[in-house]
């Protein structure tokens, strides 16, 4: 069969311009943020559409195979010369359909239909856990996709690419659009074809950096009018580009990628040879942090470290003896480079302790990450404080790194012509994606009403108590034949679990959100009766936990949230995994005394009223504090945005 | 310096190659002792000062050099002192915006013409968000001034100093001699209709003469003017000049001139204004000299002339102490030493350079604002009393901009702002503590709580004293004040023509008895004189009464008083003459209007009435001894009247004589304690009253007059 293949283009590059929001501006969006149509009406319309869908799909469906492929063609020649009309897009999600029906042997249902209009028409879909987003997801992607327009399917995790990547391939395949999906591991002459298929499957983390990368590429050359005229001078290496523009996103797991991922700005750095570091000078400050005392010469206020009047005459006098003899090349000279480097070593010597913040292993320092307790490889403190502590444990310091571009989700998703989303869980958060991404949440109904039963939640003294409340409880359940999951807070938590009910002869599986097919593989038979599963709540993300027979006679999954989540969003989504699609399913918490969220609360606040409304007081608490941060970072983006604009370069 | 020593977006400048463009120069500056930079873009004549270390960079910016470069050289070379990279890109950043880069390679015009657009639409912005201080441009008027430069260019000097002081001098001699006839009734001299039309043609004459003062003197700094226009301040269209360009030059009297020309040129005007007055004959010249000396001298004393507010006096003001951006820096400076000594952060800096310097900032920006408020409750006070609507409406306008609207910021910071996370609640500590106070002092404070009344003696049945006869006073036996019987003789005339009369009459009727005797005989003519002499004895009978009533006997009991003054002896006085009264002491009151607000308050809330004479230092008690049960216009006695001296104003309109412009209660107090008193008490003396209410605190007080004014104001 013919494809039709539009000139690959890099150069050309569209992306939305941003402009900061006014001061007029920004109270409207408030106010809109709040005001908003009725879910009904919207659906309504969509529920119009709907007839009109089937109508088509009658037709499509009534054409043999032949008849079939050459009609796509058809209506993919009039997209590209006509534009996504209305009329030919609801033409187009009929073909998708039909295309889905003879390849998967699954036709969209009328929600996953209205998920997909409503993407189509940029909005982040509610959609509930299992009703089949990835089978969604083509729809507004290959519609898109025949109408000419570069298509990213963004999901949380390389396997999740990959995996959707091939599972829907062959409907991609029918329709006539190639697909392909990024993961780390691939270089980037392999990136670069993927990029340049219609519909790219791609985690949120891949994109960004090639997005970094090829700013590298460009330098300031970013319009396609610089652009051009450096490629023909000779000053721009095109072919190193990766990116096609951002034209079109659909972003899975929408709240978590786009809000919760969002805190972090994502950096590129790279080795920097003319920023190395003098080794003398770091143990000179290592040695001279050593000798002030808390209290006196610095003060810790917030888990932040201030120098006091004392410190800082201390600091200027030793500094003075310690320039004597190098002049003015000493890296001593200048108060704030001192009091900087001061900082540094005062942080590394009073803020970071091994094991619980850092290893060393192999002569190297390596960060843990506080939430996941995994080692982070790739990861290094920022300037300075890396060499410090490395010489702090006695290892060589490494080189330091620099950074080449930096850019945060909110910026980088905004520059998209289209974006949509779907998510299990967004109602929370639709007035921060509005305002933060100028994005409407959509509640799609689920395709059966839900049957999912909440057992409240069970309050123990201690973590110990816990552990073994819950694994009693597993126990007892998958006795009765039924499916338990259990889903902690931190790995680590998973491990304590695992141990107990190791030490309790329970047979369970433990994922440690590796985050593979692997994984995947685990949790998929984490439905079948009697299965015992216990997992972060990253773990196996979108993969569904299909019920055996037994277990849905049983009385379906049993989720036991042990613990509650940065955001009432998390626990909701972790619930979801149970009574899915109309199956039975139940739900219960089980949270101690010495949750750490409960951190949150300062002073007698931590001990007033019943744990569970101190648990969700402190997970509000959190959940603002999260969302104040990413404000912030939103705030300083416009703000350095503006500041920055003679750089010529965006990121 | 503050902050992080590293800025987390280095790497986008670091390799940046830049210089600055051909018509930027720098020039050097003193301020306060210190050197500064001040760079000149020829091109626009905009000013932007940096300092000594921002120099070293500016300096530096060649085109050759990486900012990575220059930022290792400025470090190595300036020590202590070295910039942070995040101050390194503010400086760049704001040198970009000035339009002063160059040297990037390719002219990016996305980002140019963006940006052009961003500052037409702030213009915009600008205009809407303030529409009481718009700016509209309106010409380039550097052809004229350099034309005409030469012509004015010996009076910059020191004998145009000279002319100027010599007539400023005079002007202000003149001006004491002639002080009262130049106040009398300014208000209605000013806002009369005929004047506002002659304002309005003479107030762009002198503005444009103030304008072009300044724009010369810019000239003579070595600045250009390139716009003048009208702004038009609450609604008010005023001229401005651009004279920014004077901030190149670097002697500060200099500059100083150029701020201060526009009020010299006016105070000149006005002193020519003022010599014209004197001589003109009264009439149109006349009264278009004495508008000039108001333009020109009030209002330059008023607002321009005065450096609290951000006219030319403040310019001179901020060239005088070497402290550019005065208004802004003081502010900001205020906000430091909140955030530093009240929240107790740690990381804002001062934006004073010196501990003295700090004290200027902050006592400007206390002192300035405190002034906005009051000159704008002024001005709406005063439009209010002439232009009821317009002036309540201005009233709220001043208030909601010098208070609601720094206080809607101070929420907004204090809920939403990044900036305080970590100390909001030290700040809502403040505030709250802050509102706590004002909140007990308005609403929990009592305080004495008085209603002060203008009263008049009068008495309820007075028996008036009217002499009998006229004559001259000869003898006077009581005082005023004094307690009289009845009965009991007061005074004296004397009237020696009645004596007269009666002897005569008495004569009269003793000759017709003599003729009666004589003629027994003659019954007609007897008959006749019997006639005659009964009507002559009626006619002695009335002469005897009148010379009697030449002594004044009282009436009844009581007090005599005199409302008219005791009356000189010797005073020739005409019959029917009241020339005193007595009164029962009992019967006498003092008369007051209360106005209807106060009405309730005063019947049921008297806790005690204070009675005082005019002059005296002591005043007696007293009670409400009645009050009308409803209100009316009329006015018992001119002395209550505004007129009288008074605080009830007159209806100018009405027919009868007496009738108030607003509704008033009559009350009466008891006067006993007053004639009790040592003073003596004259009938319709005026009588200071003051009802004491419960003490009560003032917020309650405030509201209830707010919600009177408002109530008046839309007649509900």
């Amino acid at each position: 069969m013919t494809t039709l293949k539009l000139p690959r283009d890099v150069m050309a590059r569209p992306e939305r311009r941003l402009e900061a929001p006014t001061s007029l501006e920004k109270p409207w969006h408030w106010l809109r943020a709040r005001v908003t149509r009725p879910a009904r009406v919207r659906r309504l319309a969509m529920g119009l559409a709907l007839g009109r869908i089937h109508r088509h799909a009658r037709w499509w469906a009534n054409l043999d195979d032949a008849r079939f492929d050459a009609e796509v063609m058809t209506l993919r020649q009039a997209l590209i010369h006509r534009g996504l009309t209305r009329a030919l897009l609801l033409k187009t999600l009929a073909a998708v359909r039909e295309a889905a029906g003879r390849e998967l042997g699954m036709r969209h249902h009328d929600v996953q239909l209205m998920g997909g209009l409503a993407m189509l028409d940029g909005h982040i879909a509610e959609m509930q856990t299992g009703e089949g987003k990835t089978l969604t997801a083509t729809l507004p992607a290959a519609a898109a996709a025949l109408a000419g327009t570069p298509v990213h399917v963004i999901t949380v995790n390389d396997y999740l690419a990959a995996r959707d990547a091939e599972l829907m391939t062959p409907v991609y395949v029918r329709l006539g659009l190639n697909v392909a999906a990024i993961v780390h591991e691939m270089t980037p002459d392999e990136r670069r074809q993927a990029y340049a298929a219609d519909v790219v499957y791609c985690t949120n983390k891949e994109l960004v950096f090639d997005y970094l990368r090829d700013s590298q590429v460009l330098g300031r050359f970013r319009q396609p009018m610089l652009a051009h005229a450096a490629r023909l001078r000779g000053d721009l290496q095109h072919q190193q580009l990766l990116l096609r523009g951002l034209h079109f996103a659909i972003v899975d797991e929408a709240d978590s990628v786009m809000l919760d991922e969002a805190r972090t700005p994502l950096i590129l750095s790279g080795p920097a040879p003319h920023e190395a570091f003098d080794v003398e000078l770091i143990d000179q400050a290592i040695a001279l942090a050593g000798t002030f005392v808390e209290g006196v010469h610095f003060v810790k206020e917030r888990s932040q470290l201030h120098l006091t009047e004392a410190g800082k005459t201390r600091l200027a006098e030793q500094s003075e003896q310690l320039m004597q003899g190098q002049g003015a090349g000493s890296g001593w000279v200048g108060r704030s480079r001192r009091e900087w480097l001061i900082q540094q070593a005062l942080v590394a010597h009073h803020h970071f302790q091994r094991d619980q913040h850092y290893l060393v292993r192999d002569g190297k320092v390596q960060i843990i990450d506080e939430h996941t307790g995994r080692v982070m490889a790739d990861r290094s403190w920022e300037k300075g404080l890396q060499q410090m502590i490395e010489r702090l444990e006695g290892c060589e310091p490494s080189d330091p790194n620099v950074t080449l571009a930096r850019l945060t989700y909110q910026r980088f998703f905004r520059r998209y012509h289209h974006l949509a989303g779907m998510t299990g869980t967004a109602r929370e958060v639709r007035q921060e994606l509005w305002v933060t991404y100028r994005r409407r949440v959509v509640a799609i109904p689920p395709h059966r009403p839900g049957k999912r039963q909440y057992l409240g939640t069970t309050c123990v003294a201690d973590r110990e108590a816990k552990w073994r409340l819950i694994s009693r409880r597993a126990a007892q359940l998958a006795a009765e034949q039924r499916a338990v999951l259990v889903a902690t807070v931190t790995l680590a938590d998973a491990e304590a679990l695992s141990d107990a009910m190791r030490a309790d002869g329970i047979e369970h599986a433990m994922l440690s959100a590796r985050q593979d097919a692997e994984e995947a593989e685990v949790i998929a038979r984490a439905g079948t009766a009697g299965a015992i599963t216990v997992a972060t709540s990253m773990a196996g993300r979108g993969t569904d936990i299909a019920l055996d027979d037994t277990a849905t006679a049983a009385g379906g999954l049993h989720v036991i949230i042990a613990g509650h989540h940065d955001a009432s969003r998390v626990d909701r989504q972790i619930a979801g995994r149970s009574a899915r699609q109309g199956d039975p399913g139940s739900v219960e918490f089980v949270v101690a005394d010495d949750e750490l969220l409960l951190e949150e609360l300062d002073g007698w606040h931590r001990h007033m009223g019943k744990l569970p409304a101190r648990l969700h007081r402190a997970q509000a608490i959190r959940e603002a504090r999260h969302a104040r941060e990413r404000a912030r970072l939103l705030a300083a983006d416009w703000r350095e945005g503006e500041l920055l604009g003679f750089s010529g370069q965006g990121e | 310096m503050a902050g992080p020593l590293f800025s987390q977006h280095w790497h986008r400048v670091a390799e940046l190659r830049l210089r600055l463009r051909g018509h930027a120069s720098l020039h050097r500056h003193e301020y306060r002792g210190e050197p500064w930079y001040v760079l000149h873009d020829g091109l626009t004549g905009q000013v932007h000062r940096f300092t000594p270390e921002a120099y070293q960079v500016i300096g530096r910016l060649d085109g050759k050099r990486s900012v990575r470069e220059i930022w290792d050289q400025v470090s190595a070379s300036l020590g202590d002192a070295m910039p942070t990279q995040q101050e390194l890109i503010e400086l760049i950043g704001r040198l970009h915006n000035a339009n002063v880069l160059a040297g990037q390679g390719e002219i990016d015009i996305d980002e140019l013409s963006r940006r052009q657009a961003t500052q037409r639409r702030s213009k915009w912005l600008q205009m809407i968000r303030s529409p009481l201080g718009i700016r509209i441009p309106l010409l380039d008027p550097e052809r004229f001034v350099a034309a005409s430069y030469p012509l004015v260019r010996p009076l910059i000097g020191p004998l145009g100093g000279l002319i100027w002081l010599v007539t400023l001098l005079s002007a202000l001699l003149l001006m004491g001699i002639h002080w009262s006839s130049l106040t009398a009734n300014l208000a209605d001299r000013v806002l009369g209709v005929g004047n506002l039309v002659m304002l309005a043609l003479i107030y762009p004459l002198i503005k444009a003469l103030h304008e072009l003062g300044h724009a010369w003197a810019t000239k003579d700094a070595g600045g250009e003017v390139h716009e003048v226009g009208i702004m038009l301040l609450v609604f008010f269209p005023v001229p401005y000049v651009d004279a920014s360009a004077a901030a190149a030059c670097p002697d500060k009297y200099r500059r100083m001139l150029v701020g201060a020309a526009g009020i010299m040129v006016e105070l000149f005007l006005a002193s020519l204004a003022m010599l014209v007055w004197v001589m003109a004959e009264p009439g149109l010249i006349r009264a278009a000299a004495f508008n000039v000396m108001l333009i020109a001298g009030v209002s330059t004393l008023l607002f321009n002339g005065n450096p609290l507010l951000r006219f030319d006096a403040y310019y001179v003001l901020a060239d005088f102490l070497e402290i550019p951006n005065l208004f802004s820096r003081a502010n900001q400076q205020v906000g430091y030493v909140v955030k530093r000594y009240l929240l107790g952060r740690r990381e804002v800096t001062s934006h004073a350079g010196s501990r003295r310097e700090a004290c200027w900032l902050v006592g400007y920006a206390v002192t300035s604002f405190c002034y906005r408020l009051m000159i704008m409750v002024a001005i709406a006070v005063f439009v209010a009393t002439r232009y009821l609507f317009v002036g309540i409406l201005l009233a709220l306008w001043s208030v909601s901009m010098t208070l609601l609207l720094p206080l809607a910021k101070m929420f907004k910071a204090m809920t939403m702002d990044d900036a305080l996370e970590g100390s909001r609640a030290k700040a809502w500590g403040w505030f709250v503590t802050a509102t706590g106070l004002v909140g007990v002092l308005l609403f929990a404070m009592p305080i004495p709580y008085a209603t002060t009344l203008h009263g008049v003696v009068d008495s309820r049945e007075p028996a008036q004293l009217r002499v009998g006869a006229s004559g001259t006073l000869a003898e006077l036996w009581v005082e005023d004040g004094s307690e009289v019987a009845a009965g009991e003789p007061l005074l004296r005339l004397e009237a020696p023509e009645l004596a007269t009369e009666v002897q005569l009459l008495e004569a009269e009727v003793r000759e017709i008895e003599q003729q009666l005797l004589a003629s027994v005989r003659n019954a007609q003519a007897a008959s006749l004189l019997r006639e005659t002499l009964a009507l002559t004895g009626q006619r002695l009978d009335d002469a005897r009464q009148r010379a009697a009533a030449t002594v004044l006997n009282s009436p009844r009991d009581g007090l005599l008083l005199m409302p008219e003054g005791t009356p000189l002896l010797g005073r020739f006085v005409e019959r029917g003459t009241a020339l005193a009264v007595v009164v029962r002491p009992e019967d006498l009151r003092v008369r007051t209007l209360v106005p209807t607000h106060r009405a309730d308050r005063v019947r049921d809330d008297a806790q005690s009435v204070a009675l005082r004479l005019p002059g005296a230092d002591d005043s007696v008690s007293s009670r409400l001894a009645w009050m009308a049960p409803s209100s009316s216009y009329e006015i018992p006695s001119d002395v209550l009247s505004v007129e009288g001296g008074g605080s009830i104003a007159l209806d100018p309109q009405a027919e009868a004589p007496l009738t108030a412009f607003r509704r008033h209660y009559l009350a009466d107090f008891d006067a006993a304690a007053l004639i009790a008193g040592e003073r003596s008490v004259r009938l319709g003396q005026r009588v200071h009253v003051r009802v004491a209410h419960a003490p009560e605190p003032a917020g309650f007080r405030l509201w209830r007059d707010t919600r009177r004014s408002f109530l008046r104001l839309f007649d509900v």
